[in-house]
């Protein structure tokens, strides 16, 4: 199986703190891989730098052989990987569709001159729509087209964020946790849509969690991290089965 | 029939000013709120538009006025060219310095940003005081020509306001057909959260910096627009006063709302900065003048505190209206 993203020997410091203190990862494609680890292992950090927010102090990243450290977030995003954050950050002040309506890539109306060709830009912007309209349907999203986003529910702004992500046609998806502060039946609703985007429309997922039971029975492989290190990986029953993983999450 | 012919040359001067402050309002409308760069160096390129429009139209009659006795000569007053060259060199001008400012600038978080414009709109002013072979210092440019004057004297002041809101038109079409298309909306986004819009693949820098350029480059096209109606500016106009009148009237008017910033010029500046200016003096001339500030001021802080989002706040589009419209 041919991996799609890899991290190799990935360092970051601040100041004192090693956030991410050599920390190694292969994502498959179509697959869905786990990232877990305690509060504050250096998840979040190894995220921004995988999606260019902090470049890595030492260590590549790359993305389908290409290297991309040292890229900025949104070319990051335009070669095809596409990353949700922890506290669902919707874009308040707009509307829902304005918020699905924004992430496709390469629209012609994106420049100030292109958005004077009027026939282009109509015809492009129901092209978009149609496409998000189905999307937000999927969702359970469709009925709040109109809202702002800030009215939504934490459950809703997570789904929308990943609604959001997919409009971008990502190749990977990175979710940082995608269902903290939703409800137990969002939760299960967030983890079915990521079972089945990856079934129907063959997408990569790398998921980050620090609930153990969410992922453990939708993600293969799960990689452990603690102290921004590698501590174990393998299926769930293996990570599970481990004495290490186990004397972190509970321990001893 | 007197008394009908000047309340029409009030109507006239109140309503060429307000339409001109109008397009500032748009400008900052699209700075602050729609783009959150809060922009408190309007005067500057309100200024750069007027000098540029000014020295490049100003007719060299104006060099031979007795003042100049002695002065070494400059450049204005050499060119003679038409209005329309004039605006357009203003419009454009002002977008080039702008962008020039903006690549250090736009770099800065927002509080900075706000202080880093004063600071280039105060060095624009002391540039317009003091390069005398460019804007012949305090004392001005005069004899700035006034569109169709010299073909149709006598209604050279409407044909000028029907002019202004000709411009005005067009500039607030530009700006919400902006804010509505595909672009606009990356503005929007790149206000709420930088970085979650270029994790969706924009670039903030680009977004900045165009709305930026545009913004003071119709700041720009007022500054041109204020040269031929005054017909004789100098640097003192181009003050921070000036630029705080503007943020009171949008933020009383209605931010990240176009209809609202028409409608807060034309309150602030129409009815309270001009329009009280010719009141009587009520027995106490130095009273009444000073008074019209401070209705102003007291009007800018009842409204932030008890209506923030101004007379008329944004709205939001539906969708089924955006298909419609875009």
């Amino acid at each position: 199986m041919a991996s799609v993203f890899e991290a190799k020997e990935v360092y970051k410091y601040f100041g004192g703190i090693k956030a991410v203190d050599g920390f190694s990862m292969e994502v498959d494609e179509k697959q869905i891989t786990g990232l877990i680890g305690p509060n504050g292992a250096g998840k979040t950090t190894f995220f921004n730098v995988a999606a260019g927010i902090y470049g890595p102090d030492r260590g590549e990243v790359s993305f389908k052989g290409e290297r991309i450290d040292g890229l900025r977030p949104d070319q990051i995003c335009q070669k095809g990987l596409t990353r949700t954050f922890q506290i669902a950050r919707g874009l308040g002040e707009m509307t829902v569709w304005e918020n699905v309506m924004l992430a496709p890539k390469r629209q012609s109306g994106e420049s100030p001159f292109g958005a004077f060709f009027f026939g282009q830009v109509r015809h492009q912007e129901n092209e978009h729509w149609e496409r998000a309209a189905a999307l937000l349907q999927e969702m359970g999203l469709y009925a709040q087209r109109n809202e702002y986003a800030r009215n939504l529910s934490a459950g809703e702004r997570k789904m929308l964020e990943i609604s959001r992500a997919i409009m971008t046609d990502p190749e990977i998806l990175l979710l940082d946790e995608p269902t903290a502060g939703a409800t137990v039946d969002e939760t299960k609703k967030i983890m079915a849509e990521i079972e089945r985007l990856r079934d129907e429309r063959g997408y990569t997922f790398l998921v980050v969690e620090h609930k153990m039971e969410v992922i453990m029975n939708i993600c293969n492989p799960i990689y452990v991290m603690h102290n921004g290190q590698n501590l174990a990986v393998g299926n769930p029953g293996e990570v599970q089965g481990d004495q290490q993983v186990r004397e972190v999450y509970l321990g001893g | 029939m007197e008394y009908i012919i000047s309340l029409g040359s009030w109507v006239l001067t109140i309503g060429t000013i307000v339409a001109i402050y109008c397009i500032l309002g748009l400008a900052l409308n699209l700075h602050f709120g729609y783009t959150n760069l809060p922009n408190f160096g309007i005067a500057g390129f309100f200024a750069i538009g007027a000098y540029t429009s000014a020295i490049l139209t100003v007719p060299h009659r104006f060099l031979e006025m007795e003042i100049f006795a002695g002065f070494p000569g400059g450049i204005p007053g050499r060119i003679e060219a038409p209005f329309i060259v004039g605006i357009l060199a203003a419009t454009v001008l002002a977008g080039f310095v702008a962008f020039l400012i903006g690549i250090p600038v736009l770099r800065l978080r927002e509080d900075y940003l706000a202080v880093a414009s004063i600071g280039i709109a105060e060095t624009i002013h002391f540039i317009a005081l003091n390069e005398l072979w460019l804007t012949i210092g305090s004392a001005g440019i005069r004899l700035i020509p006034m569109p169709f004057a010299i073909l149709w004297p006598r209604y050279a002041r409407p044909l000028f306001f029907l002019l202004v809101l000709l411009v005005l038109a067009i500039v607030y079409w530009v700006i919400s057909r902006l804010v509505r298309s595909p672009f606009g909306r990356v503005w929007k986004a790149t206000r709420e959260d930088e970085t979650v819009t270029a994790s969706l693949g924009k670039s903030i820098v680009r977004s900045r910096m165009w709305a930026w350029v545009i913004g003071c480059a119709f700041m720009g096209t007022a500054g041109s627009l204020w040269a031929h109606y005054a017909m004789a500016i100098q640097p003192g106009e181009f003050v921070p006063t000036t630029t705080f009148l503007v943020w009171i009237f949008v933020i009383v008017g209605g931010l990240r709302n176009n209809k609202g910033v028409l409608i807060g010029a034309l309150v602030i500046i129409g009815l309270f900065e001009q329009g009280t200016r010719f009141l009587p003096a009520f027995g106490a001339p130095y009273v009444v003048p000073a008074l019209r500030l401070i209705i102003i001021g007291v009007l800018l802080v009842v409204f932030i505190r008890f209506r923030p989002q101004g007379v008329l706040p944004e709205k939001a589009t539906t969708i089924e209206d955006h298909m419609k419209t875009i």
